[in-house]
Parts: structure tokens; sequence; C-alpha cells
């Protein structure tokens, strides 16, 4: 697979899961649901090194911080350091928090080869819950 | 105008039938200034002088084959403009037509029939237009109950009106008013009986009070524009700040009350023809579901769109017109699927 076709995927990837958040009939709306708005896209933070999720959710409760991969997964520092983002961060990087007391979530989604990132995830001692998203999904997502 | 409008009531009076002649008001959407209005376009020439009030102007338009006529155009409001007239409604429906149609930038308005019904709330409803043509698919590829033209036309007041739609509605048959005639009576005196077009295009069949006319098309374009800034809110684009990128506004979803033939339906809405003006290339074409990237055929702008059997979804860029979906809906509606619905993030539309 060329770079730009994995980019691509990626893309539509991260589309397939921002799309969660709105309000479609026509595509599932489970995070608009469940109240999560987009609040960054790629949101850099820097916590003894970078930190750079794909996405960041917000509801009045809860942050959820989400990570779209693709392809080879590459599941190295980068992804550790999410565990330690937490509001400080969120509110130097301007982003608009509903209150102090939000709970921080993570999340991993990815399409192919699901079993194959469980398992680089286990090899790097990460825990976070780890989402399927089905190519169908993927397909009709907006972009 | 007063003095057509008495003049037109006298000659409905005397010969029983309406006059060519009435006085006419046109809401045209604008994305431009008067000044770029071109000298000559088609086949007329348009010399504008301005009036003492600043935003209005008297439009002389001489056509290449026929006398010259005259225009008035109120441009107060900067998005909608007013153009009224008392020529005969068969040159001044052809220069609207040239007017809007060839010209970047000018659009006539259109209504769905669901506007023109939320109209008859506020007025005593004397009457409407239904038009539906099957323009999208051929004979042969409809099934046998379904209609491949309907057109009505009912003037009366009150229950026979809302009978016929009733009995249209409960047969599963199109109710796509292309017209709605309004009647204001204020302490038994009819100020004004209009017809309504989902164009914009309203002329005064009876009255009393032209300023009582002029007020109902301020609140048409009222209407029009709430949900103008409804539409053109939900147009999309990415933002960057500090922490990341902010994304604004949502997607539009046309929604089919039942499935079309998606090689049917993309070749038409992508062809840049009349109704929908749309110009398109497919780039992704995967299980029965393709990507669109689209031109405005009638102000250039780009817009994106996913395409389906069963839906569509539209995606306007930043500083887009929101015309395009009225025009793309109120088309459907009249020339493919009368039941067609639309929504945003926060629900139906119109």
């Amino acid at each position: 697979m060329t770079n730009s076709e994995e980019s691509s995927r990626h893309l539509d990837l991260m589309n397939a899961v921002l799309s969660l958040s709105y309000n479609l009939e026509s595509y599932p709306n489970l995070l608009y649901r469940a109240g999560y708005r987009v609040a960054s896209i790629e949101p850099q933070f820097n916590i003894n090194g970078s930190a750079n999720p794909d996405l960041l959710f917000m509801s009045n409760e809860n942050a959820l911080i989400a990570e779209c991969k693709t392809g080879e997964y590459y599941t190295g520092s980068n992804l550790k350091r999410y565990g330690e983002i937490n509001v400080r961060h969120l509110v130097e990087k301007g982003i608009d928090i509903p209150s102090r007391n939000i709970q921080i979530d993570i999340g991993v989604f990815a399409g192919e080869n699901f079993e194959l990132l469980t398992q680089r995830l286990s090899e790097n001692e990460i825990t976070y819950p780890q989402v399927k998203i089905d190519e169908v999904i993927q397909k009709n997502c907006w972009k | 105008m007063e003095k057509t409008i008495d003049k037109n009531l006298r000659s409905m009076e005397e010969r029983g039938e309406f006059s060519d002649y009435a006085v006419k008001t046109n809401i045209i959407e604008s994305n431009c200034q008067v000044d770029d209005i071109p000298k000559v376009f088609s086949d007329y020439v348009i010399q504008l002088r301005p009036t003492q009030d600043k935003f209005l102007y008297i439009m002389l338009i001489r056509p290449n084959k026929g006398k010259t006529f005259v225009l008035y155009l109120d441009s107060f409001f900067q998005r909608y403009w007013k153009l009224y007239s008392i020529e005969e409604s068969t040159t001044i429906n052809r220069f609207i037509d040239h007017f809007t149609h060839a010209l970047i930038k000018i659009d006539s308005l259109w209504m769905p029939h669901q506007m023109l019904d939320n109209l008859e709330r506020d007025y005593v409803n004397a009457g409407f237009s239904i038009k539906f043509k099957q323009e999208i698919l051929q004979e042969n590829e409809l099934s046998e109950d379904e209609v491949i033209q309907l057109t009505m036309r009912l003037w009366s007041r009150g229950s026979p009106a809302r009978r016929i739609v009733a009995i249209l509605e409960e047969n599963n048959l199109p109710i796509t008013k292309t017209s709605t005639r309004l009647l204001h009576i204020i302490d038994d005196e009819i100020k004004f009986l209009d017809e309504v077009y989902f164009d914009g295009r309203v002329t005064i069949s009876k009255g009393t009070d032209i300023e009582e006319h002029i007020h109902f098309v301020n609140h048409i374009i009222d209407d029009y524009s709430e949900k103008m800034k409804r539409i053109e809110n939900n147009r999309m684009y990415l933002e960057s700040f500090e922490g990341g990128l902010k994304t604004s506004g949502h997607p539009f979803e046309i929604l089919f009350s039942k499935s079309f033939s998606l090689e049917i339906l993309s070749e038409k809405i992508t062809n840049s023809t009349n109704p929908f003006r749309m110009w398109g290339v497919i780039h992704d074409n995967e299980n029965d579901f393709l990507r669109i990237a689209g031109v405005d055929v009638h102000t250039g702008d780009k817009f994106s769109m996913d395409l389906t059997s069963r839906y569509m979804r539209i995606y306007l860029p930043k500083n887009a017109c929101g015309n395009l979906i009225f025009r793309l809906y109120t088309n459907i509606q009249q020339s493919l699927d009368p039941g067609v619905k639309i929504r945003d993030q926060f629900g139906g539309i119109f």
C-alpha cells in the first residue's frame, strides 16, 4: 500500500468516527446521542514529548480522545502518553471544557485487522478500550 | 400601481376573468450588487435609472424584438430584490426567466410546497395550483401506481381546497403546491387577493391597498431569509486554533420516500442541465454509494455530495450560496419524488 493510499484510509476512518457525533439519519449517531460534539481535530499536546490524538470529543461530563488506527499499527510512546492528558492540558490549548471535573476517556478505533491491533496494544501494555468500525459503516460516512 | 389594481378589479368584475396586466412582484435572490447587472444579456438591453429613493431603480428593458418595458427594482433588502411591474405577464415571465437563468449570482426563489402551506396560516386560502411532473425517470421505469404528471388548479375558499388535499394525501398522490392564492381581509374589506408562486412571483388579483401587498411580499422574504440563514449556518469548514482544528457546520440529508436507480439519478443530477443545474464528477463509486465533487452551475460554488438510491447528503463549503439547497430540494419534490424530506442536524428544515 502506498503512503497516499494509507493516508486516504486513515482519513476515511477518521471521518467514520467523526461522523458518529453528527445527528444524521443516514448514519449512526451514537456519539451525538451520548452528548458528544467534536471539540478538536488533531489536537497537539506536549506531555514529556508529543501526544497527538486524531480527535477529541466533548460532552457535558466527559472528554473522549479518539485514536484511529489503520495499516501497520504503530503503538508507540505517543499513544501511551494519551493517558497523561488532563484538564489543564485542554485548557492550555484553548479547548472549551464544560467543567473542571470532566472525566477524560480514551478509545482506539480501527477497521480491518482488528486482532493485530489488539495484539500490538497488548504487547505495549496499552489497555485503552478498542472499537472496531465496520467496513460498511466506514464507506457510508460523510467526508 | 394602486390605479392599476383598481383597473384590474374593475376589469375582473366586468369580464369575470383574470387580467394579464395585474400588478406583479418578483422576488429575486441576489448575490451581487445592482451595479453588477450587465447592461446587455440574452435578448435584452437594460438601462437602470436611479430615483430619489437610493434603493429604488427604474429598469428600462429593451428586448431585441418588441417594445421597451419598465420594471421597478427595489434593492432595500440586499439579498432579496423586489421587481415590481404592471406589464403583460408573458413579457415579464420571459424576462424574469432569462434574468434568473442566464445571469450568474442572480436566481429566483425556490419555495418547496411546505413554505407555501405555511403562508396559508396567516391568510384566507382561496385556491392553489399543484404540479408534479416526473422528469428524471421514464414511463417504463415507473410502477403502475406512480404518477407521471399531475397538474391541478383550484380556485375556492375554504373547505373544498382542504378536502381535495386530503383526498390526494389519502391516495398517496402528489400534493406539491406550486402556487397558493391568499386573501387578506381586515374589517370585511379585501386588502388583497394575491397568488404566490414557488419561484417568488406574487401577482395581485384584487385589492385596495398596495402597502398591504408590499408588507406581504416582505413577509415572504422574511420567511425565506430565515430558512436561508439556517441553511447557510450549516456550511462546513475547518478553522485552525491553538488546540488543533475546529469544524463548523453540518451536512444536509435529503431522504427519498423510495429507492431510485443510482445510475439514472446520478446522471441527471450531475449533467448541469435544468432543473437541477448542478455539474459533478463521481470520484468514488463502491457498493452503490457514490461520492460526487460538484459545482453549482448557477453560482460557480462548489459542493460535495454522497448519493445512494435512498438518500443524498450535501456538504456546502464556506461562502457557498444556500439557494442550491432550496433549488435542489424543490426540484426533487416537483420532478422526482413528491414525498422527499430534507433535514439538517436539528431536524426537518421545511
